[in-house]
């Protein structure tokens, strides 16, 4: 799966985490830009990830995800 | 040994000579001798039996985990994880809890028309077991989850598991923010340890000044809460806010500061709590070390664990998505806060006051956001001033304040009994007729004690903006002397630790 359809299925997820259609992501998108982004949120977000994409992130990637270009390439290198 | 006495101070300045005269590749050793030493001037020896079993047992756990991860074998792996948890947690437990449980099965057999009489044990546990079995739970996991490596070397664990600045009060460190400072080699640098002993400074001011003071007022107060009811309960509930900070975050700066003297810097535990705009808020600038760990070692894991979700796939189905949305996090979040109260201590006004009471503070922002932002746009309030902020920083104050009323005053019931003797105050009296001078401190004291608060008022404002000390470091040298010397003499004039008080207790020392 390219980077563009990547993103194009991860504003989806966004979108619907965060009850907010008008959410834009892009590589630099950290949790200090998206209001409702807190740590329980963060779970929520990545176990809908998972869900979408089918894959399963383990516990260093849950702590250790800068923005949201790290989630992505790490959801490349997990469905390659 | 307490950490604002003179024996302490002298440990800490022959422990910081003899770290600086070792061969550089010898200074961790010097710290583990230190952390010994220390152990044994403030605990009683064989304790430190426990620690050393912590110790040996998560050096062969960490590294058996490791090495069955590298093998591939996760089913090996997952078994060491769980003796390395099981023998750590369970010498917590039985050290810390087992009366808990066994008054509580007492009075359960009593309620059930069969009562028991299970004795309590007389278990003394090692100074500062809260703190290191969380620490080392949290390197066992992350080992784990391969977030760090594992430590193999016998006498580093035992340093990072009893590095002696950890055993008064944490902060709970996490082994990959420490590992690297700990073993390598510290070249002496005369600025890193003038500001050191600087917020070693004012930690001890906080604590022997500004807290020592508070704690006369508190003691008087809740000593006696029949004559003193109505407006002084919450004149105790509020100073017993600072007291508690002052306490807890004074000694956090002797311990953060005396450690950068060696040139390792351990994490912050305290980010001006009381400026926080909500109690979610406050607990991440409260006791910060605790308040991460349990997001990362509890509820993170509760939540990604299959019967979470599992649980939140049921709910989407049968009560919709935006209940999925809230009750999974909300539960998990139970867990985070009913083991926060019990890391207080085994008991109820522990774990209702501290735990579930913030739970629900915060379970109940979440759910009645909504509320919340349509009243606030229905009446146009501006949520970006000032009186806004200060309105928002004093409601999570008040809050917090009751929960820290069920943590000091060691009873549940009797904390509700004290809340009921202030409720429906009548006697406003007693902040103009001289009453606030009978309260163990005589007026030129009670005058010192708000003047220093003020002053920690000042400080936190500044430090909101940076560090303090950085702040200080840039003005010119008469200045600077003023400060300081103002500082040193502030404690030697106005330090509390004459007969009758006993400076030895600091508030999270028993845990």
């Amino acid at each position: 799966m390219s980077r563009t359809e990547i993103y194009e299925k991860l504003t989806a997820v966004f979108q619907d985490v965060f009850d907010d259609d008008g959410i834009e992501i892009n590589d630099s998108t950290t949790a200090a830009d998206i209001e409702d982004w807190d740590s329980l949120t963060h779970i929520m977000l990545l176990s809908a990830v998972e869900d979408e994409f089918g894959i399963k992130f383990d516990m260093k990637a849950v702590q250790g995800l800068k923005d949201v270009g790290a989630m992505v390439n790490l959801i490349g290198e997990l469905l390659a | 040994m307490s950490i604002t006495s003179l024996p302490f101070l002298l440990f800490f300045a022959a422990t910081l000579g003899i770290y600086y005269i070792l061969p550089k590749r010898y200074q961790w050793v010097g710290l583990f001798v230190f952390s010994i030493a220390f152990f044994h001037f403030s605990a009683a020896d064989y304790t430190i039996l426990y620690a050393v079993m912590a110790v040996l047992v998560t050096t062969l756990c960490a590294g058996r985990i490791a090495k069955a991860k590298t093998e591939g074998n996760s089913r090996s792996a997952k078994r060491w994880l769980a003796l390395g948890l099981v023998v750590n947690l369970g010498i917590l437990a039985t050290l810390k809890y087992s009366n808990f449980v066994i008054r509580n099965v007492n009075f359960a057999a009593t309620l059930a028309g069969k009562p028991t009489d299970i004795p309590q044990l007389d278990l003394l546990a090692p100074l500062g077991i809260s703190f290191y079995t969380m620490s080392v739970v949290g390197y066992l996991l992350d080992v784990y989850w391969g977030i760090c490596p594992a430590q193999t070397n016998l006498v580093k664990t035992a340093l990072f598991v009893g590095y002696w600045p950890q055993l008064t009060s944490g902060p709970i460190a996490r082994y990959n923010e420490v590992r690297e400072q700990l073993y390598t080699e510290h070249k002496f640098d005369s600025r890193q340890i003038a500001l050191g002993m600087q917020r070693m400074l004012w930690g001890i001011f906080k604590k022997l000044v500004i807290s020592a003071r508070l704690a006369v007022v508190v003691d008087t107060i809740y000593g006696d809460t029949v004559t003193y009811g109505g407006y002084y309960i919450w004149l105790a509930a509020v100073l017993f806010m600072f007291q508690l900070y002052t306490d807890f975050s004074g000694c956090m700066d002797i311990i953060l500061g005396a450690s950068e003297c060696y040139g390792i810097r351990l994490p912050e535990n305290f980010r001006t709590p009381f400026f926080s705009r909500s109690v979610q808020e406050y607990w991440q600038r409260w006791h910060i070390t605790l308040g991460a760990w349990l997001k990362d070692y509890i509820l993170y894991p509760v939540l990604r664990s299959r019967a979470w979700k599992d649980m939140t796939k049921w709910i989407k189905a049968h009560w919709g998505k935006k209940a999925a949305k809230q009750i999974p996090s909300i539960l998990g979040m139970l867990c985070v806060w009913l083991l926060m109260g019990l890391w207080h201590g085994g008991s109820w006004n522990y774990v209702l006051g501290m735990g579930v009471w913030f739970w629900f503070l915060i379970a109940a922002a979440q759910v009645l956001e909504p509320v919340f932002k349509k009243a606030i746009a229905l009446l146009k309030v501006n949520t970006e001033c000032f009186s806004w902020h200060l309105f928002q920083s004093l409601r999570v104050f008040a809050l917090a304040m009751i929960g820290n009323m069920f943590f000091r005053l060691n009873g549940f019931m009797k904390t509700l009994r004290v809340i009921k003797a202030g409720l429906f105050p009548d006697n406003p009296e007693i902040f103009f007729d001289g009453s606030l001078f009978k309260l163990g401190l005589d007026g030129p004291n009670f005058i010192l004690m708000v003047v220093s608060l003020f002053v920690l008022l000042i400080v936190s404002l500044l430090q909101e903006k940076g560090s303090v000390r950085e702040q200080i470091a840039r003005q010119n040298l008469p200045f600077r002397w003023i400060i300081w010397y103002g500082l040193i003499f502030g404690i030697l004039i106005f330090g509390m630790y004459g007969p009758g008080y006993n400076a030895a207790d600091f508030i999270y020392q028993g845990f």
